[in-house]
């Protein structure tokens, strides 16, 4: 029984821990070839984005607020995943979420915050979770697979806001499509009203504290809560559930919706956050995509997920600041780096589980 | 004891396998086993789950690397390191989980990794004839070119046999191959065995069904707990002894009934019918009644309406036609949960795909269909404290070895996973309990746990409808029996009236009673009137 401890040990170890930092590791190697070959020195380079990002509180508040979207996006896939479902569809998710908040937050101008602020959320919440029902649906009507419909909604969900907010919310004198601004009701106060020694004037918001809480209530509802065994047991064997009398039909649509209304809530970050307080499409564009690597990266565990969105939070903020000093490194560095780290975390998990089977063959 | 029946044989074996040992982490699968196969035996290997039989096998086979002993081949010194080299040596082996592609053909299988090719380019015409060949020799039609996924399970087998053929295999390794067949797939399994043995063959089959032992092999290997307890040779040794062997004590093989006691009627079924998306009749006009303290069985070979009769009766599926009553409610074709709340149990057939998550926890798998019952759950939460204890008390009471209730149900062995559903269903004091292949898959000792389970529950008034296909099971627990045949009830009995063979007959169609009779009798008003 002990070793039977030890080996699941071992496992969680290698799967959960290892793995993403070895991915990481090796990302970083390829990036500093990469910029080596730029001619510039990849530890001058790193440096310099780590004291961009750790230096100072308002370096660590810039890397938090580029964090937080990813946060929200990677658990959207999470949740899913828990559950059973493969939810590619954070991305267009996140734009009807994105769109609908912000819908709320310039025509109910007259409340006062927070009901505005909340009933933002709340918006983007649903419209996420609108975007991540219809796959769900079709799903269980259809046997259409989650995967297929996914990536097809997201699609549908970029042509569909572009379309509402070029000929509905626009004005057409405005150079850049985007929505009108949301009331001061809806805005997300910024880190530093809620933590007094947070530094003033960072566009870090509440929304990363709202990320976390949701992420612990999210452990709650599934692991404490009849309707998170209901979903658990649905995602891991639907026969079985079907046999304990569950409406397996109704849990994955619920588990969809769910998960797609995370993902509404990611540009919330953005819209409602210190800033220019509209819908501006183009700003967003990837962070839903993201998000599947940052979930993977955290291996679907909340803490991990909270690190893995702090580091693609580190590499957005830095690639930014790291500009002025290295000018004749791209930004997109960063995108390759993240690229890499997925890809190399898909390899190394894929020879952790190879090395635990040998083991366990040779005994 | 293996040396004693060694200077009877004529002949050498063909295959000695001295003193292999092989550890797991935290088990010793294999302690010290030898084990002699003669040429053109059929050597049966038994035991208890757990006992070490697969272990020993895969390491002949190569599949498992041995921390101990020695394996001689034709006298030789063989050193098998993967099944490449099994196979080099003529060793193969049909595993209990099919390695088949099922989009793939017939032939396209069997040829996977050995194909036959002129110049990179595939013979398949070749293979076809070869395959075609080997079937003919063994005595059974094929169609090369059908797909795996449109055969049936025992079709399937043959195909792994033919698999294991085609790379020219002389020793046949079978790991429970009846597991999965039903009995007349299992008559032609022994057909081909036979055939095999009679062109020179050797067999070697895995297996916890004494029956199977008795009828088919030439000697037998028992082992328990890893160690070998004795070979034998079948006209020298008896089932009760064989079962002694395995278990390490003295076991029941027939089940002790009391007389029953026969109290009100519990459920009453009437016309039921089940019928497909594509309007076939699955379950057809289907009566019956049972009463307090009765157990009704339901024979019949696999695939004649039994799986889709309960399925509708839980709740999981539903009836185009008729009505269930329990005591006076109307139970046609409500939830499953519902079904549950009237004091209904049900062990399904499938343990896996039905009966429990493999991946919960035992205390998670232990409230499965009962979640939303008041002492587990309130309005949103589960009552984690409460479901733990009732599990812990259950593995207590029920003997469920595990190393706790936080465990994943995917780590018990098969036996105990099949008494975690019946704890499970037993500890919510159902009135009346649906048991549908109870005992399937699991061992000797488990069975008669089980057995005796099931058979305390009748003594304290509970119903049971068992629904079986093992011929002694239904004979052994039943008071009345129904003969199930193609979703209808051809054929209705006391239990104490009905011989096996008679019921074999029944149950493959070639007979049948009146069907008003067989209402009549399975509503019980013969038994009333008396």
């Amino acid at each position: 029984m002990n070793s039977e401890r030890r080996k699941e040990l071992l496992f969680n170890v290698l799967m959960n821990g290892v793995a993403p930092l070895v991915a990481i590791m090796i990302a970083f190697a390829i990036g500093g070839i990469v910029i080596t070959s730029l001619g510039t020195n990849p530890f001058a380079f790193f440096s310099r984005m780590f004291s961009l990002n750790f230096g100072t509180l308002r370096g660590v508040s810039q890397m938090i607020y580029r964090a937080t979207p990813y946060f929200f996006t990677a658990m959207a896939l999470s949740f899913a995943f828990k559950a059973g479902l493969f939810n590619i569809g954070a991305e267009g998710q996140m734009f009807i979420g994105g769109l609908a908040l912000a819908w709320v937050g310039f025509t109910f101008t007259w409340l006062p915050f927070p009901i505005l602020f909340v009933l933002c959320l709340i918006a983007g919440f649903l419209g996420g979770a609108l975007w991540g029902a219809i796959p769900g649906y079709l799903k269980v009507k259809r046997g259409a697979h989650e995967v297929i419909t996914t990536i097809m909604m997201n699609f549908i969900a970029i042509a569909l806001v572009q379309y509402l907010v070029q000929n509905h919310f626009m004005n057409p004198n405005w150079g850049i499509p985007h929505t009108p601004t949301v009331a001061e009701g809806a805005y997300a106060p910024s880190l530093d009203k809620v933590i007094p020694w947070f530094p003033a004037g960072t566009r870090a918001n509440i929304m990363f504290l709202v990320a976390i809480i949701l992420a612990g209530l999210t452990l709650v509802l599934l692991d404490r809560t009849k309707l998170g065994y209901e979903i658990r047991a649905t995602g891991l064997n639907p026969n079985s559930a079907e046999y304990a009398g569950i409406d397996i039909s109704s849990r994955t649509v619920m588990t969809m919706a769910i998960s797609g209304g995370f993902a509404g809530m990611a540009t919330a970050n953005f819209i409602l956050g210190p800033g220019s307080h509209y819908f501006l499409k183009s700003e967003y564009g990837g962070i839903g995509f993201s998000g599947i690597a940052v979930g993977l990266l955290g291996r679907n565990n909340p803490l991990g997920i909270i690190l893995a969105a702090v580091l693609f939070g580190f590499l957005e903020n830095g690639a930014l600041g790291v500009q002025l000093y290295f000018p004749n490194v791209p930004r997109q560095i960063v995108e390759i780096m993240q690229a890499i780290i997925l890809i190399v975390l898909v390899i190394v998990l894929e020879l952790a589980r190879k090395f635990l089977k040998r083991l366990q063959k040779r005994g | 004891m293996a040396q004693d029946k060694r200077s009877e044989m004529d002949s050498d074996p063909l295959i000695r396998m001295e003193g292999i040992t092989k550890r797991f982490p935290g088990v010793l699968a294999n302690d010290s086993v030898d084990l002699s196969i003669q040429e053109g035996e059929i050597h049966a290997l038994v035991g208890e789950n757990g006992a070490g039989k697969t272990t020993l096998m895969k390491i002949l086979y190569g599949i498992y690397s041995k921390d101990g002993g020695q394996i001689f081949f034709e006298d030789e010194l063989v050193n098998i390191e993967d099944p490449k080299d099994a196979n080099n040596l003529g060793i193969g082996m049909v595993h209990q989980h099919f390695m088949l592609v099922p989009p793939l053909s017939v032939v396209d299988n069997i040829t996977l990794g050995s194909e036959i090719a002129h110049r990179g380019v595939l013979d398949r015409e070749e293979g076809k004839r070869r395959i075609q060949e080997l079937a003919n020799d063994i005595g059974f039609e094929i169609d090369p070119e059908a797909k795996i996924e449109d055969l049936s399970v025992g079709v399937r087998q043959r195909i792994e046999i033919l698999k294991v053929l085609f790379r020219e295999a002389e020793v046949l390794i079978l790991d429970e191959p009846t597991a999965v067949l039903t009995p007349q797939e299992v008559e032609s399994l022994y057909e081909i065995l036979n055939n095999l043995q009679e062109q020179g063959k050797t067999i070697i089959f895995i297996t916890h069904k004494l029956n199977e032992v008795m009828d088919i092999s030439d000697r037998v290997t028992v082992m328990r707990d890893g160690k070998e307890v004795g070979t034998k040779e079948i006209e020298d040794t008896s089932k009760k002894e064989l079962a002694n062997m395995m278990v390490g004590r003295e076991v029941l093989l027939r089940v002790e009934k009391e007389e029953p006691e026969l109290g009100e009627e519990l459920i009453r079924a009437e016309n039921l019918t089940v019928t497909n998306d594509e309007g076939v009749e699955l379950v057809s006009n289907v009566s019956f009644s049972i009463r307090e303290g009765e157990v009704f069985g339901i024979a019949g070979v696999q695939g004649n309406g039994q799986t889709e009769l309960i399925e509708a009766l839980t709740g999981i599926d539903k009836f185009s036609s008729g009505t269930v009553e329990v005591q006076d409610s109307d139970l046609t074709n409500v939830d499953g949960k519902r079904i549950r709340e009237e004091g209904v149990g049900h062990i399904p057939e499938d343990r896996l795909d039905r009966g429990m998550i493999t991946d919960f926890t035992v205390t998670e798998n232990f409230v499965l269909g009962y979640h939303t019952f008041e002492r587990y759950s309130n309005r949103l939460f589960m009552k984690l404290r409460n479901m733990d204890k009732h599990a812990e008390e259950a593995v207590e009471e029920f003997d469920i070895k595990t190393p706790s209730t936080k465990t994943l149900a995917e780590s018990l062995s098969g036996g105990n996973q099949q008494k975690l559903i019946v704890a499970r269903e037993l500890s919510q004091q159902p009135k009346l309990l649906i048991a549908a292949q109870p005992t399937r898959g699991i061992d000797v000792g488990a069975i008669e746990f089980v057995h005796k389970r099931l058979m305390e529950e009748r003594a304290k008034g509970k119903g049971l409808l068992l629904v079986s296909s093992e011929l002694d099971e239904i004979v052994s627990l039943s008071d009345r029996i129904a003969v199930i045949y193609e979703g209808e009830f051809t054929g209705m009995f006391d239990a104490d009236e009905i011989s096996k063979e008679e019921l074999g007959v029944y149950m493959t169609g070639s007979k049948r009673q009146d069907k008003e009779e067989v209402r009549r009798k399975a509503l019980g008003k013969v038994t009333l009137q008396e």
